[in-house]
């Protein structure tokens, strides 16, 4: 798994602070962990960037002024509703053998071959949440679609998961569906050909 | 044309749209979005129109969503009616829109032509809006 190292500014908490960072060019963030002392930083978002667009985890190594290296998952990150910027960042430390929940992106592979004949492959579900061990943390989730036909749907329980990776999610929650095409959708393809 | 199937009271208030959207603001389906930048109010006639629009465009290989839902009903008096005597009948129906509401979602198509698409889309609309791509999208 690949390890993002970012540096990290302490941040003050008082009124409008996180406000004045934002327009300075930083992000607000908080550092925690079971045992561990919450800490509010501040992070560049330009170094945010593999962590907001990778197609994998990341485990971040993030570097204080005042303290050694802390190893963390970033927990969850809010983005500005209209503008789309990240706003704020969690952070958790990680503690060997104690286990943790992260959301881990989903890949597919192979084409369906529901796809192949006429249907639509709908991937409802992008990240998976799971309960694993820090050092077991892995890069993407793999889930094959290539015997999935039209009608048919990859369930998390169905997902060749290893033992030492718990689903945190509703076991009967469909990953990815091939869909075959509506009479609504059929429908309007003839009205939009009829009058293109 | 959407419209609700019934509602408990058929006039409603006109509230102003004043603040940014705290919910449905992420791409939760697709891989495509349109974004809203402004607030207002979208009839569910500009709704079909854009729909119809970005269908025609995207054809058959394009899965649509669209996340908004005209709910509120718009009331109007007859030509050359005085005053008072109540409150007219309604009109028409509109979502209440805040700014950075997803408005459509698409998937299925290759960005370029999705990006057309919601631009024509975005024509038959009555405020500013964006294309958006899922953080994530590794292409087709």
């Amino acid at each position: 798994m690949d390890v993002l190292q970012l540096e990290a500014r302490p941040r003050e908490v008082r009124k409008n602070e996180a406000r004045r960072l934002r327009r300075q060019g930083w992000v607000p963030a908080v550092i925690y962990g079971h045992g561990e002392p919450t800490r509010h930083v501040a992070v560049r978002p330009l170094a945010l960037r593999p962590l907001i667009y990778g197609r994998k985890a990341y485990l971040v190594r993030l570097l204080l002024p005042d303290s050694p290296p802390l190893m963390c998952i970033s927990k969850e990150i809010q983005f500005h509703p209209v503008t789309d910027e990240p706003i704020h960042v969690d952070f958790q430390v990680l503690h060997a053998g104690e286990k943790v929940s992260l959301d881990v992106p989903i890949r597919l592979l192979g084409s369906a071959r529901g796809v192949l004949e006429g249907g639509k492959l709908v991937q409802a579900m992008h990240v998976l949440r799971i309960r694993v061990l820090p050092s077991q943390i892995p890069d993407y989730i793999d889930v094959d679609v290539s015997e999935l036909r039209i009608g048919q749907a990859l369930h998390v329980r169905e997902l060749p998961l290893p033992d030492y990776i718990e689903p945190e999610v509703d076991l009967d929650a469909v990953v990815v569906s091939v869909q075959g095409k509506t009479v609504e959708e059929a429908e309007g393809e003839s009205e939009g050909s009829a009058s293109a | 044309m959407l419209m609700p199937k019934r509602t408990k009271f058929r006039r409603m208030h006109r509230p102003k749209v004043r603040r940014i959207a705290k919910r449905g603001y992420e791409i939760a389906f697709g891989d495509f979005a349109l974004k809203a930048l402004e607030g207002g109010w979208i009839t569910s006639r500009q709704i079909e129109a854009a729909r119809v629009a970005m269908t025609r465009k995207m054809r058959r290989d394009a899965k649509i969503w669209i996340r908004i839902f005209p709910d509120r009903s718009i009331t109007r008096k007859p030509q050359e009616v005085r005053m008072g005597k109540g409150k007219g009948l309604p009109e028409y129906w509109v979502a209440p829109v805040e700014p950075g509401r997803i408005l459509f979602e698409a998937s299925g198509v290759a960005r370029e032509l999705a990006e057309e698409a919601m631009r024509l889309a975005q024509a038959k609309l009555p405020i500013k809006t964006k294309f958006i791509v899922r953080r994530d999208y590794e292409g087709s």
